[in-house]
């Protein structure tokens, strides 16, 4: 089974983050109380031993702590809420130190420019269609314009209108290649950041089901997920953010272009059962997210992007529309027409 | 199928306005095209730009050749206006250039025609008509 985002996109990130941060941090702390004072006992045993608080917010998590206390007093519940106030202030220096590598390994995703760079992508779309209909429109006027012309001078002239042709061409196809693998990076970026996403939601749900388990404490769980997996990349939707509009399905048509098939989903198991777990999987596959990311960039760049230039020069074309020589100086009509006749011509 | 190529007569005239009008109006509207579409794109050079410092080290390759690509194109599409630009004053001058040939070519017409038949007729002056004609009409009845 899958699991996809379920909204609010990589604007929601921050909140996303936050919310895992504070799951983090609970879940390590009732771990920490664990670990310290050892697993739950049954309740009702030796009262003057044991005394129970809770633990946690979310699920408020009843622990019942057992040590070798001669007396529950007053005393002795404070050293236990200083030694818990400990547990929390490590739980939460833990958290903010997983989730400063978290974000930090992010950084990448962060700052491109992804919705200008898509934008991009469009405009050069429209450069293409410009250039197509708008010059092939005037090179069909500039013939007929000189459609009365005969001989030498108007084959020149049609040999000239053809080479701004050939470079027409050469415009338009470097253009498309640029804009497609231009919108090809962008989806990349863009699925990349759909599974940072899709890492959060996932995380939040994990950590909320532990939480909710230790606060069951033994009890039938109600709440098991059925989704287990996390999907790394695959759709190619929501690549444009808001605003996009008629743009967007530019872009995407770039991309089916580009890609031949979206990028292979790659799924991981998220199974988690304590929070340093957590902490692992969300760097694990954190690190995994930006490798499939640089991994699909690469190959963007070795099986198109460096072979653009190349393609190019073989081409033999162009790109620069032809200037008559002889706009140089002065023109003479011999240079650029045939000759104008003799007088016995008039 | 006339022999002179850039036609003759009542044709010579007509072909010299389509001349000066290919060069005058449709090569600046061609060239203006050009100069707008780089326009377009020195606007998304930015992205590509920022994007190119960013973005993954794969990331920062791909954007990096394509940046190079993009400004190649802008190049091409700018040199293109500019030569579109050229193309029309060329024809123009062209144009007008056979214009002043047509004209030198009539008034040496005109002067070897002089030559040729110095008694030929000239044209009458205008004539002078009197001022006070009706009136005298008038007094001779």
């Amino acid at each position: 089974m899958t699991s996809r985002s379920s909204g609010g996109g990589w604007e929601s990130r921050g909140r996303l983050g936050a919310r895992v941060h504070a799951l983090l941090v609970e879940l390590r702390y009732i771990d920490l109380v664990i670990e310290t004072y050892g697993e739950n006992t049954p309740l009702g045993s030796d009262p003057t031993a044991t005394m129970v608080l809770e633990i946690g917010w979310t699920y408020p998590y009843r622990h019942q702590i057992v040590r070798p206390i001669i007396a529950i007093g007053d005393q002795s519940r404070d050293r236990v809420a200083a030694e818990l106030q400990a547990l929390l202030d490590a739980a939460t220096r833990w958290g903010e130190g997983v989730m400063d590598a978290f974000w930090t390994g992010i950084t990448e995703l962060e700052a491109p420019p992804v919705e200008a760079l898509g934008q991009a992508a469009v405009s050069l779309a429209g450069t293409t269609s410009r250039i197509l209909l708008g010059v092939e429109a005037d090179r069909d006027h500039l013939l007929t314009d000189v459609g009365r012309w005969e001989g030498e001078s108007a084959d020149s002239f049609e040999a000239f209108v053809t080479e701004i042709g050939r470079a027409k061409t050469a415009q338009v196809w470097l253009a498309d290649k640029i804009a497609v693998q231009l919108a090809a990076t962008v989806a990349i970026a863009n699925l990349a950041r759909e599974s940072v996403v899709n890492l959060l939601e996932r995380m939040i749900a994990e950590l909320d089901q532990q939480l909710a388990k230790r606060a069951n404490q033994g009890a039938e769980y109600q709440r098991e997920l059925t989704e287990t997996l996390l999907v790394l990349g695959g759709a190619t939707s929501g690549l444009v953010g808001g605003g996009a509009g008629v743009a967007l399905s530019v872009v995407l048509s770039l991309i089916d272009m580009s890609l031949d098939a979206s990028p292979a989903s790659d799924t991981v198991d998220v199974v988690v059962t304590r929070a340093v777990e957590a902490a692992d999987t969300l760097d694990d596959v954190r690190r995994q997210i930006l490798r499939n990311a640089d991994d699909q960039l690469d190959s963007i760049r070795t099986d198109h992007v460096d072979r653009i230039a190349p393609d190019l020069v073989a081409s033999g074309t162009s790109l620069v529309s032809p200037r008559p020589d002889l706009a140089d100086g002065a023109p003479a009509q011999e240079e650029f027409f045939h000759d104008t006749g003799t007088l016995q011509d008039y | 199928m006339t022999d002179n190529p850039v036609g003759n007569g009542r044709v010579f005239t007509a072909d010299l306005v389509d001349l000066y009008r290919t060069g005058l109006e449709t090569f600046p509207d061609l060239s203006a095209i050009y100069a707008e579409l780089s326009i377009g794109m020195d606007a998304q050079r930015g992205p590509l730009q920022s994007g190119t410092a960013t973005f993954l080290p794969a990331g920062r390759r791909v954007l990096g050749v394509l940046s190079a690509l993009h400004t190649e194109l802008q190049h091409a599409l700018a040199q293109s206006s500019t030569n579109l630009a050229d193309t029309g004053r060329v024809l123009v001058e062209v144009a007008q250039s056979y214009a002043t040939l047509d004209d030198d070519v009539a008034a040496d017409f005109a002067s070897r025609v002089d030559e040729l038949d110095p008694q030929a007729p000239q044209a009458p002056p205008p004539p002078a008509y009197p001022t006070t004609q009706r009136q005298g009409q008038g007094d001779d009845q």
